[in-house]
């Protein structure tokens, strides 16, 4: 009896199995769908691949819309393939893990992993600085927290010195530009753990599994902390899902077979959810936020578990994180309860630009909504087959939990990003329970092309919103080479300057040189709009000058078209540029098609 | 294969990479190879004698995802330690913690191979 009430709640959900004899009939009359789907799959891959390896253009003429306006055909019609031949294995195939996956994977692969195989270094300006911080930690055996706030929540970057060191590995580079595809790899166990928790059709698990990558536009997992935290995050909430199925325990001599059941995963979530204090600073706190909504739904979760968390994040803050906190900590309080400045400084400062930026803005925030709303449709049709009892509480308090975080901190204006990031595996699962998957009378081919529909609309709204800012993004041998040019040439003291902050620097030598953001130096402003650079050429060389040092400014591609994208006075890199070229207070010691190198004329 | 079989299958694996590591160290190999097999042994090794220890079991796929985020983990428990310890030597601790983990894997190897009804089966209800 309660094995046939449990099988109704599982029908409810959108759990439905195959009836009896359903998957022995499917096999037989589909074997030509499993050839399709094999060959559909590794077609999709090959063009995708072949498409990249093949490509002629320049990645220089990308549009302001990102590096949609320069891939190849041969990309579209990869992950097309691709949607097409896991929606046939999803609706027309026994279900089979290893087809399923492999068909994950290669999604990682494209969506991931298109920028690793087209740019030639790896991109963004944080992954440089990353790199910079774990050489340091491998070739000094020291963190720095008076340099800045990474060495005050140093974790990442002391494995990422140590594998580096202990491998002998003479640069991160490699690893950086793959870092998005392993990491989205190892997301997919935790993910999967935690949705075999809530589900028990794999065909929902896995279509939850697919929206979660095509709907991850937001770009934090790179070779970054935040990264690493999000998989602690993932492992602890799969582990905690896994180990307490929602109902309560009782202690007893039953209870003692249980207890290395439950016992085991605990160990594994206490170690996980305080490795994740000294990585992070805002992950920890959405974890106990996390665990904490989860602990109030669910019975059988021990409560004990946020509060350790939350006083493990207390002690590393004051006892670990003190040089950070002592000049900042008016900063973090003072955001505490401003959800309205939080949500604006998040949504209204950055929508602005130029044109093609503005569109890809606006393309994040409808992806970011329309996941939204089919995960709030697919609350509504669960709701609607087997009432309350339909969706699973603790699903419900990890897809709400992260709506806190706007109260608490707005973090540079990103915690809206970061929120709807920690909400996704939720909102993913929601949005795959609208779909009539098979094993019920009413689904056909019909919904089969429906879904894939809406699966390619996701994927068109990736393709824009996780790359849509490419063209600053990425960087090019010819800019790394001028910044590997100063770290050859200066001295321990020397000073470098840089037109703007999005650039390939300080991936060596990090805490030996002072560094120089131009365009932040008061002056520069008043430059731009008069076009008289002098007096701000006067004031920069008065900035970075050293009695016995040289030092230098660098001017590159990247800088300039990331003021450019944001329409932050566009030209005036260019006009700096064009200042330093006829300025007596400099000299152009490096020049190439992507960076300018010049140094402080020696004074007489 | 036969649940011992599959038992035996980690230990092995662990042994191999750190008898690697160990060999590869006192060479002085600096080759890519070296990196490859540093990199596999800390990344694999350490979480998944943690997670077989506390006795989680999972997919294959599964365990070794576990296994290389716990791997993370103890690294930066130990790494961190000895940077704030002031003992930063990250190939010295890589070749301590290969023969570490060679015993432990050796012992669970043996402790198995009692067979049903030893300590390491009881520990895996």
């Amino acid at each position: 009896m309660a094995r046939e009430t449990e099988a109704i709640v599982d029908t409810a959900r959108g759990h439905a199995l195959p009836a009896p004899g359903h998957e022995p009939t499917l096999r037989a009359s589909n074997r030509l769908a499993g050839v399709g789907a094999g060959i559909g799959l590794a077609a999709a891959v090959g063009i995708w691949l072949l498409s990249l390896l093949s490509f002629g253009g320049d990645l220089r003429s990308m549009s302001d819309l990102g590096l949609v306006s320069v891939l190849p055909p041969g990309v579209f019609v990869g992950a097309g393939l691709l949607v097409g031949s896991f929606c046939l294995t999803l609706w027309r195939l026994p279900t089979k893990t290893p087809l399923l996956a492999a068909h994950v994977l290669a999604l990682i692969l494209m969506l991931f992993g298109t920028p690793a195989v087209l740019e030639e270094v790896p991109r963004f300006t944080v992954t440089w600085r990353h790199i910079g911080l774990a050489e340091m930690v491998a070739r000094t055996g020291t963190v720095r927290p008076d340099l800045d706030v990474y060495g005050n929540w140093p974790g990442f970057f002391i494995i990422l010195g140590f594998l580096s060191r202990a491998a002998g590995m003479p640069s991160l580079l490699g690893l950086a530009e793959w870092a998005s595809v392993i990491f989205n790899a190892l997301y997919l166990a935790p993910l999967l753990l935690l949705y075999r928790a809530l589900a028990v059709n794999p065909r929902l698990i896995w279509l939850a599994v697919w929206i979660f990558y095509s709907a991850n536009w937001i770009a934090q997992d790179y070779l970054a902390p935040q990264a690493f935290g999000y998989l602690l995050y993932l492992t602890s909430l799969g582990l905690l899902m896994h180990a307490y199925p929602g109902t309560a325990r009782r202690w007893g001599r039953e209870g003692y077979v249980a207890w290395r059941r439950w016992a085991a995963p605990i160990v594994l979530i206490l170690v996980l959810v305080a490795a994740s204090v000294p990585v992070h600073q805002l992950t920890p706190v959405q974890l106990t936020i996390s665990l904490a909504a989860v602990a109030v739904v669910s019975r059988g979760v021990p409560r004990a578990l946020p509060i350790f968390l939350a006083c493990t994040i207390a002690a590393w803050a004051v006892f670990m994180a003190t040089a950070y906190l002592d000049g900042h900590l008016t900063n973090v309080i003072s955001d505490v309860g401003k959800v309205g400045a939080s949500v604006e400084e998040g949504v209204q400062e950055r929508v602005a630009g130029s044109e093609g930026h503005l569109f890809v803005v606006r393309m994040r925030l409808a992806l970011s909504c329309f996941i939204g709303l089919l995960a709030v449709a697919g609350c509504v049709r669960l709701l609607a087959r087997g009432g309350t009892a339909a969706i699973d509480r603790r699903l419900i308090a990890l897809a709400l939990a992260p709506a806190v975080l706007p109260a608490i901190q707005s973090y540079g204006g990103e915690v809206g990003l970061r929120a709807f990031f920690f909400a996704l595996p939720a909102l993913a699962y929601f949005a795959a329970s609208l779909f009539q998957l098979p094993g019920s009378s009413t689904s056909s081919l019909r919904v089969m092309a429906a879904t894939a529909a809406v699966l390619l609309v996701i994927l068109a709204g990736f393709a824009f919103a996780r790359y849509g800012n490419e063209k600053a993004d990425f960087f090019t041998h010819d800019e790394v080479r001028a910044f590997e040019y100063f770290y050859d040439v200066a001295s321990p003291t020397s000073v470098l300057a840089v037109a703007d902050s999005n650039s390939s620097w300080r991936f060596k030598q990090y805490e030996q040189h002072e560094y120089v953001v131009a365009n932040r130096i008061e002056g520069w402003d008043e430059a731009v709009q008069t076009g008289e650079w002098d007096g701000f050429l006067a004031l920069l060389a008065a900035e970075i000058y050293r009695a016995d040092a040289s030092s230098y400014v660098i001017v590159t591609r990247s800088a300039q078209d990331a003021i450019e994208l944001i329409g932050n006075k566009p030209g005036s890199v260019d006009a700096f540029e064009q200042a330093l070229r006829s300025s007596d207070r400099f000299r152009i010691v490096l020049e190439n098609r992507d960076a300018l190198v010049a140094t402080l004329r020696k004074r007489s | 294969m036969t649940s011992r079989g599959i038992l035996w299958r980690w230990q092995v694996l662990v042994i191999l990479l750190a008898d690697l590591t160990l060999a590869l160290a006192l060479i002085g190999d600096p080759s890519v190879l070296r990196r490859v097999v540093v990199v596999a042994f800390l990344v694999i090794c350490p979480g998944l004698c943690f997670v077989r220890l506390v006795g989680l079991r999972f997919e294959l796929l599964a365990d070794i995802a576990y296994s290389v985020t716990a791997s993370l983990v103890i690294i930066g428990i130990i790494a961190g330690g000895t940077l704030y310890a002031d003992a930063w030597s990250p190939e010295d601790v890589t070749n301590s913690l290969a023969a570490l983990l060679i015993m432990i894997a050796a012992a669970s190897a043996v402790t198995t191979s009692r067979g049903p009804g030893s300590a390491h089966q009881g520990r895996q209800q």
